[in-house]
């Protein structure tokens, strides 16, 4: 089980060097010699268990197939130009598909939606509720991006209300750029931000994010990540984590300068089917430095530090 | 219809014999319409009893109850899959092609040589079938084999739209065999395919329940230690890739058909023992590789995509999406046999069962390991001659939005059955071991090579040849008469079945002039391959991969033959 520390640094390094690595990753990987090993057997599945089997004895008549498959590419004959029929490509031509109508449609635009925290948190004499979503609709290349996220405590006090709309484009194997405007919308004063961003896949299969804002105020940052750790191929383990940073304190907010807040999970989900998983967690969320503990956030106390260690339950859902 | 009629005695001469009491075998959805006089409704599997060469086609959306619950699927004459076309070498058919869908709809005649305007795929000078209307193709037969036919558009072809042809040749069979049975291969799910396309879209993996875990890293680690397994799952998660990557839709919502039936359905086909049957498997899947084999039986493959081949005697072979294969079997004991046909990833399999008596059945065999990908399918095949080997291709493809590998080493794959048929102590058919009949007809040396990559992004889902999708990428041309060589690099760790209508492709497996003809190839993972074609017949083609989700989403190009 990783802990937190080790997820965070983790993230954090891998959102801090993601296109470099992005970029460089297949063609440097040599093959290990013994990379082959075990690479020809079963794994895992859940739904049969089916043992490794090489039969020996061959059917009789017949050879059993190869065992070194594989050669070298062979040298092919060599291509004969003529003046008749040039060496060279023709130019293209421009075509014109009947109706307009290309045979194949892969420009298709999609929509999607995924809760990844649709959860209850829960402490002694106090609970929380708490969401974080995202949608997106366009192409491959290009998309509409929203996000949102907030807290809701016992009290029915709305903080960390954080709402985001990017458009969207993919730069590279795995990662998309992102700029848009953040609205900070809750309880407390209203926010407005400029974004710009990261979003993907890095290496490993870590979702990361991470994201720049800015305003008349300052700048801030704020950094994303996960992992899907398969126990089994419906068992997932989730550490997540969210870090805020600010370029200056907004007491009103209750946000300090530096590394503001901090929300963590550990999610245990199973999925029934794919896109409607329940799942428990441990979650932590804490709120450094001294900017908070404005009067309007009542349910935040006066010492610098405050951490929030809470059970959690919750369903991970999308479409 | 109730009993079977067997025949007397083994025909002296090759011809067919019709069962026509097998029907009774479920003919599923199979409704007798009423005022349709060609084709018939045979039961599945069942060759017409003589060619024709005029057919009305209707094509409309009816029920079938292929899975518990009943589904509506886009039919030909009310039958999933749809008749089975015969037709005869030197004849000119007429199909008068009905749409009574509330969508356009089209038919394509695959591995035919006909003119454009009659291949059948919308765009290409040729423009559908809107609603309500009819087209009449009309072409001349110029070859003869197993061929199929399917729809063109849309997701029709994933929902049920596809059927078989046998061509007679004018000449009369190479082979002389006592009964002939079709043996359609399908795929079949409750899902729609724009919701399975949706659901790879957002999750690449959405349909593998089978990936590496922490419970079977133990497992593992048992049997081939902590450190090589550990190394091994960092090397492919340092990738982005999974070694588990088989089939991007399985057997998690597919069930697998033959002639349309589920393997609880039990297709049959009777034989005498002694009797020579001709089964003619085509793979009609939208997404599924086949394995097939037929426990106890040696199968003789006599034809390749329709063409007579040098009979080689195999206990195996795999079946590419859109590939068919002739084998000639001679069961001699009073027995029944299970037609097992896996899927390559081992996630299910369809059946059925040659036998003396109808209700007899013989066992299922248990499904081989499912393969795991090596380096060898990312293109880095780790062989002794290394040093010497030669670097990627300076016309690599750039790794970008649309691209995630280069195979760094791509190797010839023509001898090698394919990831899950190696050493498993059967004789499994390769590309290696095709060798046709007669000499090619066009014996002048290609000159100049078209060289693709074919490439994807798992992650994204986005598929394309040379770093592109087909709708950013340009036609490639041919001139007419010319004779060209297509070099494929698979820089992807997917087979791919790629497909070039309305031309020979003559794949150069080292028998000269003797070279297999195809319509359809595997491009193994990390393979690299080349085949002959010679321009001979003018218009726009499609060439794409036959993988249904891989061409749609951009695994596709126009050519240009002019």
């Amino acid at each position: 089980m990783m802990t937190h520390s080790l997820t965070l640094r983790t993230i954090m390094l891998a959102a801090l060097c993601l296109p470099p690595m992005a970029a460089s990753a297949q063609p440097t990987h040599k093959t290990q010699p013994h990379a082959m090993a075990g690479m020809e057997d079963m794994d895992d599945m859940d739904m049969d268990d089916m043992e490794e089997t090489h039969p020996a004895a061959a059917h009789p008549h017949s050879a059993p197939s190869t065992s070194t498959p594989t050669t070298t590419p062979t040298p092919l004959p060599p291509l004969s130009p003529s003046s008749r029929w040039p060496a060279t490509p023709p130019a293209i031509p421009h075509i014109r598909y009947k109706h307009d109508m290309p045979p194949v449609m892969d420009h298709g635009t999609y929509l999607h939606a995924i809760l990844e925290q649709f959860e209850g948190r829960y402490s002694q004499g106090d609970s929380q509720f708490r969401y974080s979503g995202q949608a997106w609709y366009g192409t491959d290349h290009d998309k509409l991006w929203l996000k949102s996220e907030g807290t809701m405590n016992g009290q029915g006090r709305f903080s960390d209300g954080d709402h985001e709309a990017f458009y969207d484009h993919a730069i590279s194997t795995y990662f998309d750029a992102q700029a848009g405007v953040r609205l900070d919308l809750d309880s407390g004063p209203a926010r407005a931000w400029g974004a710009v961003g990261i979003q993907g896949l890095a290496l490993y299969f870590f979702d990361v994010s991470a994201t720049a804002y800015f305003n008349a105020q300052g700048v801030a940052g704020k950094l994303e990540g996960s992992y899907d750790l398969l126990i089994t191929n419906r068992l997932i383990l989730q550490p997540q984590a969210e870090l805020n940073f600010y370029s200056s304190a907004d007491p009103a907010r209750g946000v300090s300068q530096g590394l503001s807040d901090a929300d963590m999970g550990l999610r245990l989900r199973y999925e029934f089917i794919r896109n409607l998983a329940p799942y428990i967690a441990v979650t932590y969320s804490g709120q450094y430095g001294g900017g908070m503990g404005h009067a309007g956030h009542g349910w935040r106390p006066q010492t610098s530090t405050r951490d929030d260690v809470r059970f959690t339950f919750g369903l991970r859902a999308w479409y | 219809m109730s009993v079977s009629s067997l025949p007397t005695g083994r025909a002296a001469i090759s011809r067919r014999r019709l069962l026509a009491g097998a029907g009774a075998l479920a003919t599923l959805a199979c409704l007798p319409p009423a005022a349709r006089a060609t084709p018939t409704c045979l039961p599945p599997g069942q060759i017409p009893p003589k060619p024709q060469d005029v057919f009305d086609l209707t094509i409309e959306r009816t029920g079938v109850h292929i899975l518990p619950q009943p589904q509506h699927a886009p039919s030909v004459n009310g039958q999933v899959p749809a008749p089975i076309l015969r037709w005869r070498e030197g004849d000119t058919v007429t199909l008068n092609v009905h749409n009574t869908l509330d969508e356009d709809t089209s038919i394509h005649w695959h591995g035919i040589r006909c003119p454009a305007d009659m291949d059948g795929v919308p765009g290409l000078s040729f423009g559908g079938i809107p609603p309500g209307q009819s087209f009449t193709y009309r072409f001349p037969v110029k070859q003869s084999g197993t061929y199929w036919y399917h729809s063109h558009s849309n997701m029709q072809e994933a929902m049920g739209l596809y059927g078989a042809i046998i061509i007679d040749p004018a000449g009369g069979e190479t082979h002389q065999y006592d009964r002939d049975y079709v043996i359609l291969l399908s795929d079949w799910s409750a899902t729609h395919p724009d919701r399975i396309v949706h659901n790879l879209k957002f999750q690449d993996d959405y349909y593998n329940f089978r990936q590496r875990t922490v419970a079977s890293f133990f497992k593992d680690a048992r049997r081939d230690g902590a450190m090589a397994v550990l190394r091994d799952r960092l090397q492919w998660a340092g990738m982005n890739m999974a070694a588990t990557d088989i089939s991007d839709v399985t057997g998690a919502t597919y069930t697998y058909l033959m002639n349309g039936q589920p393997p609880t359905a039990n297709w049959t086909g009777l034989f005498k023992p002694g009797e020579t049957v001709r089964l003619r498997f085509i793979n009609a899947s939208a997404m599924t590789f086949y394995d097939i084999r037929i426990p106890g039986l040696q199968m003789r493959v006599i034809q390749s995509d329709g063409q007579d081949v040098e009979p080689v005697t195999v206990d195996e072979f795999r079946i590419g999406v859109a590939e068919t294969y002739d084998c000639l079997v001679q069961p001699t004991a009073n027995q029944a046999y299970t037609v097992f046909a896996q899927t390559e990833d081992r996630t299910g399999y369809a059946r059925g069962t040659l036998t003396p008596h109808a209700g007899m059945t013989a066992p299922i065999p248990p499904m081989d390991p499912r393969p795991v990908r090596t380096m060898l399918d990312m293109g880095m095949a780790m062989t002794h001659g290394m040093k010497d080997m030669p670097g990627p291709a300076h016309d690599a493809p750039p790794l970008n939005v649309e691209n995630q590998n280069v195979a760094a080493m791509p190797v010839n794959r023509l001898a090698d059955p394919g990831d899950g048929l190696r050493n498993n102590g059967r004789r499994v058919l390769t590309y290696a071991d095709l060798r046709a009949t007669r000499p090619i007809a066009d014996t002048r040396s290609p000159s100049r090579a078209i060289t693709l990559h074919l490439t994807g992004n798992m992650e994204r889902y986005i598929w394309g040849f040379d770093g592109k999708k087909f709708s950013e990428a340009e036609p490639i041309p041919l001139r007419l008469g010319e004779r060209v060589r297509f070099v494929l690099i698979n820089d992807t760790m997917m087979e791919h079945p790629i497909h070039l209508h309305g031309l020979w492709s003559e794949l150069e497996n080292g028998q000269g002039l003797y070279n297999p003809v195809k319509h359809t190839i595997i491009s193994q993972p990390g393979s690299r391959l080349s085949y002959l074609v010679s321009a001979d017949t003018p218009g726009l083609w499609a060439f794409h991969c036959h993988l249904l989700y891989h061409m749609d989403l951009g695994m596709f190009r126009t050519v240009v033959v002019s």
